[in-house]
């Protein structure tokens, strides 16, 4: 019985394996997207193409190992930065000084959008209560504003 | 042959900066002329007008209520009546300064002398006394 | 001939400084011969730097290698029009190349306007010539391209040497594209030097209504197209030549001219607040400024080896002089623009926050935002290694495309958003009901094709939003050249297609500009399909094959050429789709002979629905098999076609309108005439 149920997981183990081949393939792309290539070309470790780089297949190789023990992106990232420094990340953490890099945007769009707020106030009231110049008789310009609109092209 | 270049360069620049300061010519050629208050008129009364122009396209398209076209479009004629009034004011005033800027700015733009019966939006010539353009039906400057 | 160049770049900087006095001078002596003296020096300028620039091509072309530049960046067996390219294959040259183009553009723009602004000029030429002056004293005393090989002999004497051959220019630049590409987004990066120059111009002559602007609202949509331009070629040649399979990598130097671009982009849209209402005049200087000093921050910022980059030029002494220019010119400006404050007020009012106005304003917040998110993560590298260590600074980071992708993705969607709504939104106000009568439609549909996207498995939510709005702005820009061609065909009895012609012909801003945003539609479809690229590498013998989805590629032979200046492996490959052979695919891997530097040509069969990407990524251990890598990029044609169109609607856009207006006949002009006469009194 134990035997037969050992020879099923072998032969499913067997079938899967292209499978989870290529799921593995896909999971060190998603975490070495997140990487820099520490030979010196500064591309994504997913994406350096040096002919003979010395360090992406390690580096990759290190990241499928990390995979195999079970660990996610989110243990292996610090763990890399912890051996390559923090240079290694794509994209410095969301701590620390570093958190700056990441909230600046937003607090400058903020910043933007009250400066926006403030001057779009201030000129709309500016604005002048129209019907309170009755006095200034325009029904005579009327018919010359039509003339000068018949005669009016834009320029360019 | 080097010399010969590079004498020829220098010879050339040197020429070209020291004739101007040298002829005798006194030409008003960079005579500065600035926006006057009335130039700073034409040029908004244009801007309103291209922009009623505009307004009204936009409402012919039916991007514009009928409602939102009147109330902009009547503003905008205020705005522009009020364009037009301080033109007259400083075309009747005796302002000498500005009636010269005014004749300053025709010859500036003099190359396009109005032939009165050239239509402006089609080129078709008239006949002097009509009112309206043959071809387009453009209304014709002369009258 | 060197002597020629280096005695050209000599004068062109003694001439520049004249030019620059001569002209101030001028002014405040009232003189207009010292004025026309100081314009003079301007073209003279020009001379000097073409003939400098001619002479250092010229050194190119018979392979003088006893100038250093020439013989880093050249060898006897380059194609006579690489050659050429080389000329701004490297600092020096590519400096004196920005300088001669600033010169040519300056003496364009003194041709062209002398007569006609009087009042400007003599500050546009100083302004320009100020730039001038700076890159030719950069080049004549920093980098100069004409400076000797020098070999330190034995016992500390420099000796001069003549080499047999160059070193060869860089092999990744040897490529059609990257012949073009510089000169292109030079032309662009220069280009703004001229609305710069005006704005600054305009500023100092107390002449501030809306003619700087005019003047050069050509010039700035030539700058932006060139800049534009430059920009998607570069993306063109890092796709076909970097072989990393996509065109866009935030690297700095792709950032660096993406910048001003952005800038550039919310200052044109901008200035038709001002030139419409007369509002906004404060900022529009301040974007034109900022789009010049991020021309230059950009330069700098390649160069200065601030920065790591995968292709940022050698490491050299001219940062510092970059930032200290940068820093004078900004000061300057600004300083110049709080003094003028007075005379940029605003001459109307805004009526809504739902306007046609308003959405100009947030385009630029959102333009703005975006740039300072690319500024930011650009530069924070250094910014975090200068950092105190109690901040917790003094670390090298890297901040590379999972930062600039989540930040700038949304603003990105947001923005092609805000292109589908503002063409809709009326000047002044748009009220509720006028509202419903644009949006209704198109967002329903676009909202309905959401839905069915999203169950043709589209699960990528950013790629989502961007095809929603991709539906989205595409109908409203549709609908706005229907509902335009229909109202002109009304009236003037043209068929469809005439009015529509003529509808765009008659206001080609505007429609030049739908052209544009459409464009851009396109650009973003595709880019969204970034999100659904697939990839697989093998090692492949002669007769395997690989497959992907539905292509199959067969290896059918593999050999190894030489070439003069490089040695090939080169793959013959077959490609089937759906078990049907409809091409064949040579992807090389070149080793260059001069510099030693391997590179790969990528393979690319290209359809509308996907690019199918092959890169020769090297040989495997035994020799007898290449290591294929394979990449599966959907839609990524798009992406050109996009861009090409975007050209083509910026070309448009700079046509003059053609004046013919719709006549209608003069009976229904009475007619109308009276209506409206009604309406008004």
């Amino acid at each position: 019985m134990n035997n037969t149920r050992r020879k099923l997981l072998l032969v499913l183990l067997v079938l899967t394996a292209p499978f989870a081949l290529a799921a593995d393939r896909e999971r060190i792309k998603e975490v070495s997207n997140n990487m820099i290539c520490m030979c010196g070309c500064n591309q994504l470790l997913a994406t350096c193409n040096h002919l003979n780089c010395p360090t992406r297949g390690p580096m990759q190789d290190e990241v499928a190992k990390m995979l195999d023990e079970g660990k996610t992106q989110a243990e292996i990232l610090p763990a890399f930065a912890d051996k390559y420094g923090l240079r290694v990340l794509a994209a410095p953490p969301t701590s620390g000084f570093n958190l700056s890099v990441w909230i600046m945007p937003f607090v400058a769009l903020g910043i933007g959008i009250l400066a926006v707020a403030l001057v779009a106030r201030r000129w709309k009231a500016r604005s002048p209560e129209q019907g309170a110049q009755p006095d200034i008789d325009t029904s005579k310009h009327h018919k010359r504003l039509q003339e000068e609109l018949d005669n009016y092209t834009p320029e360019d | 042959m080097i010399y010969l270049f590079c004498g020829l360069l220098g010879g050339a620049v040197l020429a070209a900066i020291c004739v101007p300061l040298f002829s005798k010519d006194d030409t008003l050629e960079s005579a500065i002329i600035e926006e006057t208050e009335w130039d700073l008129l034409q040029r908004k009364k244009e801007i309103i007008l291209g922009n009623i122009q505009d307004l009204d396209f936009e409402h012919k398209c039916g991007k514009l209520s009928d409602e939102d076209h009147q109330k902009i479009r009547s503003e905008m004629a205020e705005e522009a009546s009020l364009v037009l009034k301080e033109i007259d004011n400083i075309e009747s005033s005796q302002d000498l300064d500005a009636l010269i800027r005014r004749e300053v700015s025709a010859r500036k733009g003099g190359v396009r002398e109005v032939d009165p019966a050239l239509c402006p939006s089609c080129g078709e010539k008239n006949i002097v006394t009509s009112k309206f353009c043959a071809e387009c039906g453009a209304k014709l400057i002369g009258q | 001939m060197a002597q020629v160049g280096q005695f050209a770049l000599a004068l062109s900087v003694v001439v520049a400084a004249y030019s620059i006095v001569a002209s101030l001078l001028g002014i405040r002596l009232k003189s207009d011969k010292l004025i026309a003296s100081g314009r003079n020096a301007a073209i003279g300028v020009f001379a000097c730097v073409t003939m400098s620039i001619v002479s250092l091509t010229y050194l190119f072309l018979i392979d003088d290698f006893s100038i250093n530049y020439i013989a880093e960046h050249s060898n006897r067996d380059l194609p006579v029009y690489f050659k050429i390219s080389a000329v701004w294959g490297g600092q020096e040259g590519s400096l004196l190349f920005w300088g001669w183009l600033l010169t040519v553009y300056s003496a364009l723009v003194i041709f062209q306007n002398w007569r006609k602004h009087t009042a400007m000029m003599p500050y546009v030429t100083a302004v320009l010539m100020s730039s001038g002056l700076f890159f030719t004293a950069m080049n004549l005393f920093v980098v100069n391209p004409f400076n000797q090989v020098v070999v330190l002999q034995p016992g500390g004497v420099n000796a001069l040497f003549v080499p047999q051959d160059g070193a060869g220019l860089n092999p990744l630049l040897q490529y059609i594209l990257m012949v073009i590409h510089p000169p292109i987004l030079y032309l662009g990066f220069v280009g703004f030097a001229v609305p710069f120059a005006f704005a600054i111009a305009a500023m100092a002559s107390r002449q501030l209504g809306d003619t700087w602007i005019r003047t050069t609202r050509r010039w700035t949509m030539v700058a932006w197209f060139f800049l534009g331009t430059g920009i998607l070629l570069g993306g063109k040649w890092a796709y076909v030549e970097l072989g990393w399979g996509g065109f866009w990598g935030w690297d700095p130097v792709e950032n660096a001219s993406l910048m001003p671009w952005l800038i550039a982009t919310a200052y044109l849209h901008s200035v038709m607040v001002q030139e419409k209402k007369g509002m906004m005049k404060v900022w529009n200087m301040v974007l034109i400024i900022l789009t010049y000093v991020m021309c230059i921050f950009g330069t700098f910022l390649t160069r200065s080896g601030l920065v790591s980059s995968v292709h940022a030029f050698a490491q050299s002494p001219i940062g510092g002089y970059f930032l200290a220019f940068i820093v004078v010119g900004l000061s300057g400006s600004l300083y110049l623009l709080l003094d003028r404050l007075n005379y940029l007020k605003s001459d109307n009012q805004m009526e809504s926050l739902v306007s046609r106005e308003s959405s100009f304003m947030f385009n630029n917040l959102i333009l703005l935002a975006s740039c300072f998110a690319v500024f930011w993560g650009t530069i924070f590298p250094v910014i975090s290694e200068a950092a105190p260590e109690w901040m917790g600074g003094g670390v090298k980071v890297t901040v590379g495309p999972p930062f600039f992708n989540r930040v700038n993705v949304p603003i990105a969607i947001f923005l092609l958003f805000l292109t589908g709504v503002g063409p809709l939104l009326a000047w002044r106000k748009a009220s509720t009901n006028s509202l419903k009568r644009n949006f209704l439609w198109p967002a329903g549909i676009a909202l309905a094709s959401g839905v069915g996207l999203f169950f043709l498995g589209v699960d990528h939510f950013y790629a989502w939003l961007s095809l929603v709005m991709c539906i989205f702005v595409s109908l409203t820009i549709g609908r706005e050249f229907y509902k335009g061609a229909r109202a002109r065909s009304v009236g003037s009895g043209e068929n469809f297609v005439e009015a529509v012609v003529n509808l765009t012909l008659r206001n080609t801003r505007r429609y030049g500009g739908y052209i544009v945003h459409f464009g851009f539609v396109l650009l973003f479809l595709g880019w969204s399909g970034q999100a659904f690229t697939t990839d697989t590498q093998s090692e492949t013998g002669i007769g395997e094959t690989i497959t992907m989805r539905q292509y199959t590629l067969r290896m059918d032979k593999l050999a190894i050429e030489e070439m003069p200046n490089y040695t090939t492996s080169k793959a013959t490959i077959s490609l089937f789709e759906n078990g049907e052979k409809v091409g064949v695919l040579y992807p090389e891997r070149r080793f260059y002979t001069s510099s030693g530097q391997p590179t790969t040509e990528v393979a690319i069969w290209s359809t509308l629905k996907e690019d199918l990407y092959v890169v020769f990524a090297g040989s495997a251990p035994d020799g007898k098999k290449a290591v294929m890598q394979v990449y599966l990029n959907p839609l990524v044609a798009w992406v050109w076609i996009g861009g090409i169109i975007l050209g083509l609607g910026t070309l448009i856009a700079m046509l003059p309108n053609k004046k013919s207006a719709p006549r209608t006949s003069p009976v229904n002009r009475v007619e109308e005439r009276r209506e409206v006469e009604q309406h008004t009194t």
